[in-house]
């Protein structure tokens, strides 16, 4: 008991920390974050910390100070003596505002994070290195380094290699998925075309197809078995 | 996740004339081009500009 409550009180106190960590590198369900686990957690906790440093004075006066510094500290050195055991029995009294506590401070946190998120894409923070995913792909394919205007569509051309024939296909991007390390696991096309890769223009008789239709309406294309990728930026402008 | 796709982009791409347009080649012919190429095509009443993006991006990418 003396030993597994301590931990288990850093468990909760950290636990927003890893929340904030979680949800501010989510983006549409995928984890755009790929640290090494050290520095995963050295920012997790350095997060809990200012989040706790924010909802600690919070803590204290709605448990009338009954929870504070000086009984969380006790209570973490686990040192069996008479003041550890008075500080177990206040907490243990108070333990629903405990409760209470690292449940709005979780929910404070993912709130946060989410909040942190949307700031950044809204005044276009990712501009800033600090503020950058350290995703290239993802500003690519969702074209946001534009300097002037923005595509309306990507276009993807990759050559993929079928026995001992290459093929060129082109398509329109639709959906892209990462691995866990941040490359590119697969990507999804409509409106796929193919040819060989031998079928160039200058081969190819005037006003023969060189190009035919994929049927299908999803082309998954496997980056790994990929030769290589052209990325081409589409816009559409209306004519008056 | 979802890659770059205007609202404009995804009402067009739902209309036939848009896929006979694709059928006739407009993207291989842009596509095929150098930077700033285009075509004209018409979509209802509308007719768009369709053309490739210069490059003017901000950063460099992967390559």
């Amino acid at each position: 008991m003396s030993i597994a409550f301590p931990t288990i009180l850093i468990f909760f106190l950290i636990l927003p920390g890893f929340i904030f960590n979680l949800y501010f590198y989510n983006i549409e369900n995928t984890q755009l974050s790929y640290a090494p686990l050290t520095r995963k957690t050295v920012s997790s906790v350095f997060a809990a910390m200012l989040l706790n440093l924010f909802g600690f004075p919070f803590l204290v006066y709605f448990s009338h100070g009954a929870l504070n510094t000086s009984l969380l500290f006790t209570v973490l050195s686990a040192i069996p003596s008479g003041p550890y055991e008075t500080a177990l029995h206040t907490l243990g009294d108070d333990f629903s505002i405990l409760l209470i506590y690292f449940v709005l401070l979780s929910l404070f946190a993912y709130i946060t994070a989410i909040v942190f998120r949307w700031l950044i894409k809204r005044f276009d923070l990712e501009h800033i290195g600090f503020f950058r995913l350290d995703n290239p792909w993802y500003y690519l394919f969702s074209g946001y380094d534009w300097k002037s205007g923005t595509p309306d569509f990507v276009m993807i051309a990759a050559t993929l290699q079928l026995g001992n024939d290459v093929y060129l296909y082109v398509g329109i991007l639709e959906d892209y998925f990462f691995d866990d390390k941040g490359n590119i696991d697969r990507l999804v096309l409509t409106d796929v075309k193919r040819r060989k890769i031998g079928l160039d223009k200058h081969q190819v008789p005037a006003g023969e197809a060189r190009f035919y239709p994929v049927d299908g309406d999803y082309f998954v294309l496997k980056y790994a078995e990929a030769k290589n990728l052209n990325v081409q930026f589409i816009q559409l402008e209306k004519i008056p | 996740m979802k890659a770059l796709m205007s609202e404009e982009f995804k009402k067009i791409s739902r209309n036939p004339e848009w896929r006979r347009a694709l059928q006739a080649g407009v993207l291989k012919v842009i596509g095929g081009g150098s930077d700033g190429k285009s075509e004209v095509i018409t979509v209802g009443k509308q007719k768009y500009r369709v053309s490739l993006m210069r490059r003017d991006l901000q950063e460099s990418y992967p390559s």
